[in-house]
């Protein structure tokens, strides 16, 4: 009898332990989820913003070789609160210019290329396109 | 058994209280951390949504920006799709418990600056807002050209006494032109031309201490080659133009020899030089402008004689050069650090008269060069094959019968003007593609009574400035 009552306990206390490891480690796995998705979700804000800021300083590139075909770029535009930048505008005159801008928010970079055909008098776009690392600017 | 039995009364309640309380502890960490754990999760499930509404936002306003600038008006605004695409909707849209808006602010002329708000509030734990903000221009905006074979004088503003006005630059609503300081100039003029119909000399006090030729602007720096023996290349800063001083200059550059510099050309922060011929002085220079310290040298070249005129195309510098066998020269300045000969180096055209002025545009360079009896003076070249023209096609040539003291042209038009000093026809408008069809290319001429020294087509308000010796005219198109 009494080795059979020592039996029942060691089930009892197996079965417990059993069964909270196993809920520990679903516990563990939804908080790591749920702090995953919050990373995701910051750098899913991230990264959309430094595009946005990227696009903004596109447009101001474009308008600023509009009014004088000299522009330099080689400059930062705030953003709200945020900033993007124009990197050095290659080509000369009206024709067969490269526009790059960079907007960083976090660790977040967005970088976009653009080829422009011809400035005025309307502007025309060769290409615009998203790049991971610069190849036509410095 | 009894003995036994009797020393463990009470420890199996306190047994059973210990394990309760370890149990509903545990029971506690279990639902606190599932609490947690999904309210994390949708709290950003919640911001994730909420981030690519507010892209959405702005793509909306970018679609709308393309279909009509005109359309993205200052203010808030909801925004709602429909069959024609996106447009403005009340102030604010809800929609799956989120609230979402874009709030368009004025930068400046053709500049706005979107803010695309999302806020959303499901529960005391589950509320939230995120901002995007974005710009947008309209520099998709076609500049429109008037009909310049109609052009007529709409201002003419003289200078009183010896200016001797030698180039015009135009930037925002300020016009810089340099004359010399041989019978008492003051070597830069401006005026304010907010008003074309009116212009207003401004800083009229300011003197530049030396004669200047070429001038340019590039942002808010005005480059000016001048007959300064040791600060022949002068930057200014004009961000107030209005009370520009001798403290405004910002930067110069002394090139050998003394106060020869005469054109000048700006890409990025390259400055590029012409000079009289000075042997054994180079008369190309390429300087490398600095807002922190002193221009330095990035390289010189020996082209034979004094350039009259510099434009910047494609990576090639196009000189209007006095040389005797080489008046249309081609420079590859694409390292201005090492600047050699374009292949073919350039055009020795007919006779030995000087190339004055040259200017470029699409796949045409025109050079002017000083009178001559037997020669024409005005001349086009097709550079859209090789950056040196490699004839035939043309060139076309034009009798102007006189010097051919300027040049402009209006990109990607087929007008361009030229201003020269023979009697009568001082300015003359030329259509570009009767020119080059052999055609008779003069549209318009206009009488100013002196020679025309310097032009400059203003695309932002299809404007032309232009001077004579002391004289500023301004011109509309018809």
């Amino acid at each position: 009898m009494i080795k059979q009552s020592t039996q029942g306990g060691y089930i009892l206390l197996i079965s417990i332990l059993v069964i909270g490891a196993i809920a520990s480690a679903i516990l563990s796995s939804l908080m790591i989820l749920g702090i995953s998705a919050n990373q995701v979700s910051l750098s899913v804000l991230q990264a959309n913003q430094s595009l946005a800021n990227a696009q903004a300083c596109a447009e101001y590139g474009l308008k600023q070789l509009r009014q004088s075909p000299s522009y330099a770029g080689n400059e930062f535009i705030a953003i709200g609160a945020d900033q993007c930048e124009i990197l050095s505008v290659g080509g000369i005159g009206n024709n067969n210019r490269v526009l790059c801008t960079e907007g960083k928010v976090g660790d977040s970079f967005r970088r976009l290329e653009i080829v422009i055909n011809q400035v005025l008098p309307q502007t025309k776009i060769y290409s615009w396109q998203e790049v991971a690392i610069f190849s036509l600017c410095e | 058994m009894l003995p036994s039995f009797i020393s463990r009364r009470g420890s199996l309640l306190l047994e059973a209280i210990i394990a309760i309380g370890v149990f509903a502890l545990f029971l506690g960490g279990i639902g606190l951390t599932l609490v947690l754990g999904e309210r994390t999760t949708l709290v950003a499930g919640d911001r994730t949504r909420a981030a690519f509404l507010a892209e959405q936002q702005l793509e909306a306003v970018r679609q709308m920006r393309a279909v009509s600038f005109a359309s993205v008006t200052t203010g808030d605004h909801g925004l709602k799709l429909n069959a024609s695409g996106w447009s403005w909707s009340g102030t604010l849209v809800k929609n799956n418990g989120y609230t979402s808006w874009v709030t368009v602010t004025s930068k400046g002329t053709d500049w706005m600056e979107i803010a695309s708000n999302v806020k959303w509030n499901f529960s005391n734990t589950r509320s939230g807002s995120i901002l995007m903000t974005t710009q947008l221009t309209n520099w998709k905006k076609i500049a429109t050209v008037g009909n310049w074979a109609t052009m007529t004088r709409i201002a003419l503003s003289t200078i009183s006494g010896t200016p001797d006005l030698q180039s015009i630059t135009v930037s925002g609503n300020f016009a810089f032109i340099t004359g010399t300081q041989a019978s008492g100039g003051m070597g830069l003029y401006i005026f304010n031309i907010a008003n074309p119909a009116s212009p207003v000399r401004v800083a009229s006090s300011f003197n530049l201490g030396a004669s200047a030729y070429g001038i340019t602007v590039v942002d808010n720096r005005l480059f000016i080659a001048t007959g300064h023996a040791t600060q022949e290349v002068q930057v200014y800063d004009i961000t107030d133009p209005t009370n520009l001083m001798v403290g405004n200059m910002i930067n110069s550059y002394d090139l050998p020899g003394s106060g020869k510099a005469r054109s000048i050309a700006v890409y990025g922060s390259h400055v590029f030089v012409g000079s009289l011929l000075d042997a054994p002085n180079n008369e190309l220079t390429a300087i490398q402008m600095s807002e922190t310290g002193p221009m330095t040298l990035l390289s010189s070249l020996s082209v034979s004689g004094s350039v009259l005129g510099i434009a910047l195309q494609d990576g090639y510098a196009y000189l209007a050069n006095s040389y005797n066998v080489g008046e249309f020269q081609v420079i590859d300045i694409f390292d201005a650090e090492n600047m050699v000969f374009a292949p073919g180096v350039g055009i020795d055209i007919t006779d030995v008269q000087d190339g004055n002025a040259i200017a470029t545009t699409g796949t045409s360079a025109l050079i002017g060069r000083i009178s001559g009896s037997t020669i024409d003076e005005l001349i086009l070249y097709d550079i859209g094959l090789s950056p040196v023209p490699s004839p035939p096609p043309g060139p076309w040539t034009l009798e102007i019968g006189g010097d051919v003291r300027a040049i402009s042209t209006i990109f990607g038009s087929r007008y361009v003007f030229i201003g020269n000093s023979k009697d009568n026809t001082e300015l003359l408008v030329l259509d570009l593609v009767k020119f080059a069809q052999g055609a008779v290319p003069t549209v318009r001429t206009y009488d100013a009574d002196a020679p025309i020294r310097g032009l400059f087509y203003n695309w932002q308000n299809d404007r032309l400035f232009a001077i004579s010796s002391s004289g500023l005219f301004i011109f509309a198109p018809g």
